[in-house]
C-alpha cells in the first residue's frame, strides 16, 4: 500500500535574476511502513520537499495522496524531525513534547503518558525536567526525535537530523531511531546527503541532482537488522557513491 | 496561614528583597548627593537632611498643597499614559515586525511621531482639549512616550527566530499557541525593556504635561515652589515620585528575572558540569 504520493511537484521561489526553480514534475512515493531516503547535494531542495510536504511551504504545482487519498499538504498524521533540534529552550523537554501534543490536538489527559513513553524510549527518562540548554546535542535532538513521535505520526520526516551530531552519537541515534522505526510501523521521509547513512537506514534511496532531477532510485538490497560495519553494505554504499558522483560532476 | 499562603508570601518577598548590589548603588548615589551639596547654598542645592526636612514637610501636608491628592493625580495619570504607551507600542511594533510590509507602511507615521517635540504635543492637547485635568496630560505621555516603545518591541520582532515558528507551524500550532509559547517569551526581554523605559519617561512628561495646563498634580506643586523661589521645595516634591518610579523599576526587574529563571537554572546546571 502507498503512504505517501507526490504527483508532478512543482517549487519556484523568485530570485535576483527571475524565478529559480527549485524542482519541477517531481514524483515520489512512499510505501506503508517504508523508509525512503532523498539523497541529493545542499540546495537540491530536499528541505523545501519535505516542508512541502508538511505544509509549510506552497507548491506552486502538485498533489499529494495519502494513504490513497488526495490531501492538502500537511493534513495528515505525520512528525517532522528537523536538521536543528528547534526547541523551544524556555520550556522543559516534557514541556516542549507537550507544546507539539497540544498543536497535534491529542487529548491532554494523553499527554503525561505519551510524554513519560517517549522521552524514555530516546533514552532520556531522567530528563524530563530538563531544559534544552542542560542537554548536549545529541539528547536535544533525541527530544526532537520524541517529539515527532508522540504525536503518533503515520508519516516521519526528517532532514538531516544526525548531521550536527559527532559519529559516535549519530550511530547510536540510527540504532535508535531503526529500533523505533520497527516498533512504530511510521513510514519514515529521510533526507540526508551521507551516503553511508542512507545505506544503513533506507529501504530504498532516491537521488536528486544539482538541478532538483531524480537521476536514480535504488532499492537497498540487504536484509534487516544491518551490522553497520557489514562488509556488504560497504560494497553497496562505495556503489551508490560512485554513481551518486558521477552525476554530480 | 495555609502553606501555600506562606509559599506565596515568601516568594512575594525574595522578589522585592533588596540585593547587597542594589544597596550600595543607592548609599552611592546618597553619599554623592551629600558630597556634592557641600560645594553648593543650600538653596541651590540642599543636602541630604534639608531635603529630608522638606520631603517630610511635603508628606505631611505643610505646603499649601494636599499630597496624597498632588501624589495620586500624577500617579493615575502615569499609569493611564503608560498602560496606554505599552498597549499601542505593543499592538504596533508586532504589526511592523510580524508583516514587512505591513513594517514599510508604518514605518513613516512612526518617524513622524518620533520626531513630534513634547512641547508641541503639550500645546496640541491644550487647543483640542481645553485645559482638562485627565485628558491632555495623558495625552501628552502617550504620544510622546509610545512610538519610542514602539522601535524597542519592533526590534524585538526582528530577534525572534523564524525556525521555531517553522516549527510550530509544521506541527500544526494554532495562531493563539504560537504567539504564547513561541513569541511571547522572545519578544518578553524586549516587552520589559520597553516597560522600564516607558515608566521612567512617562513620570518625567506626565510632570512637564502638569506645569502646562492642570490644577492639579506634582507638576502645579513643583511649579508654585519654582515661582516662589523655594527650590527645596522643588526638588522634595519630586524625591518621593522618584523613590517610587525606582520601586516600580525594581519590581519590574524582579519580575523579569523570575520569567527568565529557565536561564539561570539552565546555566546554574551546566556550571556544576563544567
Amino acid at each position: 500500500m502507498t503512504r505517501l504520493r507526490i504527483n508532478g511537484a512543482t517549487k519556484r521561489f523568485e530570485g535576483v535574476d527571475g524565478p529559480l526553480t527549485v524542482f519541477e514534475g517531481l514524483d515520489l512515493v512512499i510505501g506503508d511502513g517504508e523508509f525512503v531516503t532523498v539523497m541529493g547535494p545542499s540546495g537540491c531542495g530536499k528541505t523545501t520537499l519535505l516542508n512541502a510536504v508538511a505544509g509549510v511551504v506552497d507548491l506552486d504545482t502538485g498533489t499529494i495522496e495519502f494513504g490513497g487519498e488526495p490531501v492538502e499538504p500537511g493534513a495528515f498524521p505525520f512528525g517532522y524531525v528537523f536538521q536543528e533540534p528547534r526547541l523551544l529552550e524556555w520550556r522543559t523537554a516534557g514541556q516542549n513534547i507537550a507544546f507539539a501534543l497540544e498543536a497535534a490536538g491529542v487529548d491532554a489527559s494523553e499527554h503525561d503518558r505519551r510524554i513519560r513513553t517517549w522521552l524514555e524510549r530516546v533514552g532520556l527518562a531522567d530528563e524530563r525536567d530538563s531544559y534544552p540548554r542542560q542537554l548536549s546535542g545529541g539528547q536535544r535532538q533525541r527530544v526532537g526525535l520524541a517529539r515527532a513521535l508522540a504525536v503518533g505520526p503515520e508519516l516521519l520526516l526528517m532532514d538531516e537530523p544526525f548531521s550536527s551530531l559527532d559519529a559516535v552519537t549519530a550511530r547510536n541515534a540510527r540504532r535508535n531511531l531503526l529500533d523505533l522505526w520497527a516498533d512504530t510501523g511510521a513510514s519514515v521521509f529521510f533526507v540526508t546527503h551521507d551516503v553511508h547513512e542512507a545505506v544503513v537506514l533506507s529501504d530504498r534511496i532516491v537521488f536528486m541532482n544539482g538541478d532538483g532531477d531524480v537521476f536514480e532510485a535504488v532499492t537497498v538490497p540487504h536484509d534487516r537488522p544491518r551490522e553497520f560495519d557489514d562488509p556488504a553494505l560497504r560494497e553497496t554504499e562505495a556503489e551508490l557513491t560512485r554513481t551518486f558522483f558521477e552525476e554530480l560532476e | 496561614m495555609s502553606t501555600d499562603d506562606d509559599r506565596r508570601f515568601r516568594s512575594l518577598r525574595t522578589i522585592t528583597a533588596p540585593r547587597p548590589a542594589t544597596v550600595v548603588s543607592v548609599l552611592t548615589v546618597l553619599a554623592g548627593w551629600q558630597l556634592f551639596s557641600a560645594f553648593f547654598s543650600p538653596y541651590r542645592f540642599p543636602g541630604l537632611w534639608t531635603l529630608a526636612g522638606n520631603v517630610t514637610t511635603v508628606l505631611s501636608g505643610g505646603t499649601r498643597f494636599d499630597p496624597l491628592t498632588q501624589f495620586g493625580a500624577t500617579v493615575a495619570r502615569v499609569a493611564v499614559g503608560f498602560g496606554l504607551s505599552m498597549t499601542f507600542s505593543t499592538i504596533w511594533g508586532v504589526a511592523m515586525g510580524a508583516r514587512s510590509t505591513l513594517g514599510e507602511y508604518l514605518s513613516g507615521p512612526l518617524f513622524v511621531l518620533l520626531t513630534v517635540p513634547s512641547v508641541v504635543w503639550a500645546f496640541v492637547g491644550v487647543i483640542w482639549f481645553g485645559l482638562t485635568e485627565f485628558l491632555v496630560p495623558v495625552f501628552v505621555v502617550t504620544l510622546v512616550v509610545f512610538p519610542y516603545l514602539t522601535v524597542v518591541v519592533w526590534e524585538g520582532m526582528g530577534d525572534v527566530d523564524e525556525s521555531l515558528v517553522e516549527m510550530a507551524e509544521a506541527f500544526g500550532a494554532s495562531t493563539a499557541a504560537t504567539w504564547r509559547y513561541v513569541y511571547l517569551p522572545q519578544l518578553r526581554p524586549h516587552l520589559f525593556g520597553a516597560a522600564r523605559i516607558g515608566l521612567a519617561v512617562s513620570w518625567k512628561l506626565a510632570l512637564v504635561a502638569e506645569v502646562f495646563g492642570s490644577a492639579t498634580g506634582v507638576g502645579v506643586a513643583v511649579k508654585h515652589h519654582f515661582e516662589t523661589f523655594e527650590n527645596g521645595m522643588v526638588l522634595a516634591w519630586a524625591v518621593p515620585m522618584m523613590a517610587l518610579i525606582y520601586g516600580a523599576d525594581r519590581l519590574l526587574r524582579r519580575v523579569e528575572r523570575r520569567a527568565a529563571r529557565w536561564k539561570s537554572e539552565a546555566t546554574e546546571r551546566q556550571g556544576a558540569l563544567e
